[in-house]
């Protein structure tokens, strides 16, 4: 929400807790990148850039202390383009980038953002990145009208693209009751301070499509089920009491509410697994994914969780608290629950839509969700066209979760290619 | 264009190996290197600067070496009481070398910091005994000095063994327990034949049987998988 004759910008919702996640180590930031078919000319890229910021102002800031909030505040610096770095989405400084809470990166055919979450969801970006690359292929002279994912830069940002949608759409009076428990993690040895590894699945939609059709089920479903099924196995066969798995699932809550936001509006989805109950065949796995998505994956239910969200951000003792205070319990609460209550994540950014004549010039996009501390298998799928891109960002040496992962895609008849940043 | 025989991905042009599974990409017709391809991902990390630990290390020692030195200057003032400076000294320098001095190495070097903490602990008892009072000279020669390095030696035999390979739970458990059985006896022993404690050596002895039956029931346990069973589903925490 932007502060009437002010240029500062409270943070919304979701993103007041991830300043106080950060660390020096480890920060929430993801990517979304774009690989043209021809190579990437940094100039002309920091001269699109240039040209975007203006149309994204809740972008155009860097991150301040309150006393009792942090806030966004314009940032008066230009960002500057860089050459790509092998550990996507290492941690945010909020000193270091002169400031900018994104960095913009090119390598070859490619470029990619990493942003830091308080930004905005994973759609929010993906308009970023779409209007940068259009703007980059029309300074090269492509002719690319706006339209889909690509804003139109000659007009004014709107006041509903700089808004909390939480704040507008929380409104439900029903409770909903978090349990959330310790899981189970696939846990092996570790890579160093900030690396991480990043294998990257280039399929066919069609391919996957028709592969979660046989399931009678979505993509997403079809994902989410071979991630637990996966880890499901990987559990040892021991005698204690099996953990529980769960797959958190971000939902785009635009699907839901007809919100124009650039910043976040999005909730996790948590599908669950108890191995305890008894031996379940993938059937039973699928079957499973698909009920509890389709009673979650419901306006109403959404808007209870959306609203118990708020409700912590409304608590007048809560508002009260120093910042500092407040961000030390983010970092405990981070610590005790967080990952520790998920063994993965799958994070599906859908079709990007885009302007007919600017297909051509796109060869795709890739998403990749930031490492995680404790989750091996934290997946981000996106598509352009045909193209669907499935990425695994694995904090753990072992490729066991990729592995498995794209070799039953290979099983299931999808053809898949695969990149990685592993040595 | 390649695929992995293993596990049936297509490769980058660019991979040497299969991302998923490590196996080479090998291609028996080819007659010549193929030309260098470009990487899917950039090749060099960016590693952020972070406080360094040798700065954190030189930081405490200048905090810990105020206070000794002024503690110095007024003993050499006040001199009325002898070397009660020595004290602090002591103490400070047994705290520096077993806490601070790691950081000074790049990585953790274990028999250099043992051959150090074994230094400063038989310094620290030195420096806190012998160097006031003169007549504790024979005590501690004859017995706090062997005791000190019987100590260390034990500490080195279990670090050469654990380091070799990793070791059992309670493999690593039952030698604890038989070096503090074995420390008991020569302890005792020491004390008996150099300080004419006449029970010392059976104390020793007794504690060194106690332990003994522990390592007993701490072997059965690591021959029983049963009983390792039975035990970890008694204790499930």
């Amino acid at each position: 929400m932007k502060n009437a004759g002010q240029d500062w910008y409270q943070l919304d919702n979701a993103a007041k807790i991830f300043p106080g996640q950060n660390s020096r180590t480890w920060s929430n930031v993801f990517r979304v990148g774009v690989e043209l078919r021809e190579t990437v000319d940094p100039a002309l890229l920091q001269q699109a850039l240039e040209q975007v910021l203006p149309r994204f102002p809740t972008f155009d800031v860097k991150i301040k202390h309150g006393f009792f909030w942090h806030y966004f505040e314009k940032n008066p610096q230009i960002p500057e383009v860089q050459p790509d770095v092998k550990n996507i989405c290492y941690r945010i400084n909020f000193k270091e980038n002169r400031g900018f809470l994104f960095r913009v990166y090119y390598h070859d055919r490619r470029i990619a953002v990493d942003f830091f979450h308080a930004l905005g969801d994973g759609y929010a970006n993906t308009v970023f990145v779409s209007t940068l690359a259009a703007q980059y292929l029309r300074l090269r002279g492509a002719e690319i009208p706006p339209g889909g994912a690509v804003l139109n830069l000659g007009d004014p940002p709107t006041e509903e693209e700089q808004s909390d949608a939480y704040r507008q759409y929380a409104s439900s009076k029903a409770k909903y009751d978090r349990h959330d428990k310790a899981v189970y993690h696939a846990v092996s040895e570790k890579e160093g301070r900030h690396l991480c590894n990043y294998t990257v699945g280039v399929m066919s939609a069609a391919q996957v499509k028709q592969a979660a059709r046989r399931w009678d089920c979505t993509v997403t479903e079809y994902l989410v089920a071979l991630l637990l099924d996966i880890h499901y196995h990987m559990q040892p066969d021991g005698k204690k009491k099996p953990k529980e798995l769960c797959v958190q699932v971000p939902v785009n809550l635009r699907r839901h509410f007809p919100s124009k936001t650039l910043r976040n509006f999005v909730v996790c989805l948590r599908i669950k697994l108890n191995p305890a109950m008894g031996d379940y065949g993938f059937d039973e796995i699928v079957r499973l994914v698909r009920l509890q998505m389709q009673l979650q994956n419901e306006k109403k239910f959404l808007n209870s969780m959306m609203t118990q969200n708020m409700k912590v951000e409304r608590n007048p003792l809560l508002r009260a608290t120093p910042l500092l205070i407040k961000d030390l319990g983010v970092g405990i609460s981070f610590a005790v629950t967080a990952e520790q209550t998920t063994t993965a994540l799958l994070s599906n950014i859908g079709r990007v839509e885009l302007p007919e004549e600017m297909y051509p010039y796109i060869e795709k996009y890739m998403f990749f969700t930031g490492p995680g501390q404790r989750n091996g298998g934290r997946c981000g799928v996106i598509t352009c066209g045909d193209t669907l891109c499935l990425t695994v960002s694995n904090c753990y040496r072992d490729a066991a979760i990729e592995r498995a992962l794209f070799t039953r895609l290979v099983k299931a008849g999808v053809h898949v290619k695969v990149e990685s940043n592993r040595e | 264009m390649s695929y992995c025989v293993h596990c049936g991905v297509e490769l980058d042009a660019s991979a040497a190996r299969c991302a998923l599974c490590g196996t080479p990409v090998l291609d028996p017709n080819a007659a010549q290197p193929q030309p260098q391809q470009p990487t899917p991902f950039a090749e060099t990390p960016f590693v952020p600067k972070h406080m360094r630990r040798r700065f954190v290390a030189y930081l405490i020692t200048v905090i810990m070496l105020i206070p000794n030195i002024v503690c110095s200057l007024a003993n050499a003032i006040f001199y009325a009481d002898g070397f009660w400076s020595f004290y602090i000294n002591a103490t400070s320098l047994l705290l520096w070398v077993v806490f601070v001095f790691p950081f000074f190495t790049k990585k953790l070097r274990p028999y250099l910091m043992w051959a150090f903490d074994t230094a400063a602990v038989a310094f620290y008892i030195f420096f806190f005994f012998v160097m006031r009072y003169e007549s504790k000279a024979k005590w501690y020669y004859d017995s706090v000095l062997p005791i000190v390095l019987f100590l260390a030696l034990e500490a080195l035999v279990y670090m050469i063994w654990v380091r070799r390979k990793k070791r059992h739970w309670v493999l690593q458990a039952a030698a604890i327990d038989f070096d503090i059985g074995l420390a008991a006896v020569v302890i005792g022993s020491i004390l008996q034949i150099n300080r004419g404690f006449t029970k010392a050596f059976y104390i020793g002895m007794i504690v060194f049987i106690s332990t003994l039956v522990l390592l007993a029931f701490l072997s059965y346990c690591y021959s029983s998988k049963h009983m390792r069973a039975w035990l970890s589903k008694k204790f499930y925490v």
